[in-house]
């Protein structure tokens, strides 16, 4: 039971982080825009495709997730996104690019601050991605037809 | 004070005209006009140096465009930083030409020197120098100097560079500007103000724009900076 509760507290705090995440930055896509430029990986047309689809990924994720729709396979890409994010943000402060992280914002830079608060989430996701797989398993099995 | 204020003609007593009468009996309060004149006046000195000194010390002077366009543009930048010469020669550039030339866009330039670059103190001094002879100045001085700065970095011989750029007579003039004391005090200033507003890395700009100010840390690219600055224009 306690296990099955922290899976709970995982899904609709990822959730909700996922949607406020998505939001704030749909309410200023160019403001996202020049903060995905400022990690220089991407040329202009990469930098719009990304700045422009990712909000509504977020957002879409984050509901999904507060539904528990599908969790095994949305949990594995929440953590798959998310280790992308820590993945894209300590590589851009290990080449010493000073950027914003564009995580929750506009002005907030990358340091170690955020890349440790961006893994807790990741440890959150990845939690809830073994959780429900192993969930998932244990009814296949208990199931008549397995 | 010298001359009579028209403003108030018609209005005095008829015993004489008020500047003739004595500070004590002007002063007795009878006339509320004397009282606001005073009180204006007493206003009037007490809050000018308030509003000189910063204008003195935080000079809004446009390297491109005019200080009315609708959206201004502040870069904190160090002539020293690689950062810096890729975001000037890559975006701000084409920002100046395609925008502030245009008076949609009003570009400062803020100096700020960072301590682990050894001649960039003594380049920003050439920039504010420049500067005050005019933006074209500026951008001779700051294209020379962005153009030229593995050049320079390395030795330190930053005059050479600049007198490539400009001709004699302009070079004297910069010269003679760099002399004076008011050049450190506005990077100083200048840094003063970075600090302030929580610059910690270099290029860090602020847009202003319907009311709001956005801080971007790092340099952008001029196509995506030119999205903005449209959606902003509209």
């Amino acid at each position: 039971v306690a296990w099955r509760i922290v899976a709970w507290i995982c899904r609709l705090g990822l959730g909700g982080v996922f949607v406020v995440a998505g939001y704030i930055k749909l309410r200023n896509p160019f403001l996202f825009e020049m903060a995905v430029d400022a990690y220089r990986i991407l040329p202009p047309r990469g930098v719009i495709i990304v700045a422009r689809s990712l909000p509504w990924l977020e957002v879409a994720l984050g509901l999904l997730l507060i539904l528990g729709w599908k969790l095994r396979y949305l949990s594995s890409f929440a953590a798959l996104l998310t280790g992308g994010f820590v993945g894209v943000m300590a590589y851009t402060y290990s080449r010493g690019v000073e950027a914003n992280c564009g995580c929750f914002g506009f002005g907030e830079k990358i340091s170690p601050l955020t890349l440790a608060r961006d893994s807790l989430f990741l440890v959150l996701a990845l939690y809830l991605a073994v959780y429900s797989w192993r969930e998932w398993k244990r009814n296949e099995g208990a199931s008549p037809g397995s | 004070m010298k001359g009579r204020p028209g403003g108030t003609k018609g209005r005095m007593p008829v015993s004489g005209a008020w500047w003739n009468t004595p500070a004590r009996k002007r002063l007795d309060g009878k006339d509320p006009m004397r009282i606001v004149f005073y009180s204006l006046i007493a206003l009037l000195v007490t809050a000018l140096p308030g509003v000189v000194q910063p204008a003195a010390a935080q000079s809004d002077t446009c390297v491109g465009g005019r200080p009315t366009a609708p959206v201004k543009i502040e870069v904190f930048s160090d002539y020293q930083c690689p950062a810096c010469r890729d975001f000037y020669l890559s975006t701000m550039r084409s920002v100046l030409s395609d925008y502030a030339d245009a008076g949609k866009v009003c570009v400062v330039y803020r100096e700020f020197p960072l301590s682990q670059h050894q001649h960039a103190q003594a380049a920003a001094k050439f920039g504010v120098a420049a500067m005050r002879m005019g933006q074209r100045y500026w951008a001779q001085v700051t294209d020379a100097l962005y153009n030229k700065q593995d050049q320079w970095a390395q030795d330190g011989k930053i005059e050479p560079v600049i007198a490539a750029a400009l001709n004699k007579e302009d070079m004297a003039r910069l010269q003679k500007e760099m002399s004076s004391p008011s050049v450190n005090t506005t990077i100083t200033s200048d840094m003063d103000l970075g600090k302030k507003m929580e610059v910690n890395s270099t290029p860090t700009f602020f847009i202003y724009a319907k009311g709001k100010t956005e801080k971007v840390a790092g340099g952008v690219q001029y196509a995506i900076l030119r999205r903005y600055l449209d959606s902003l224009l509209q």
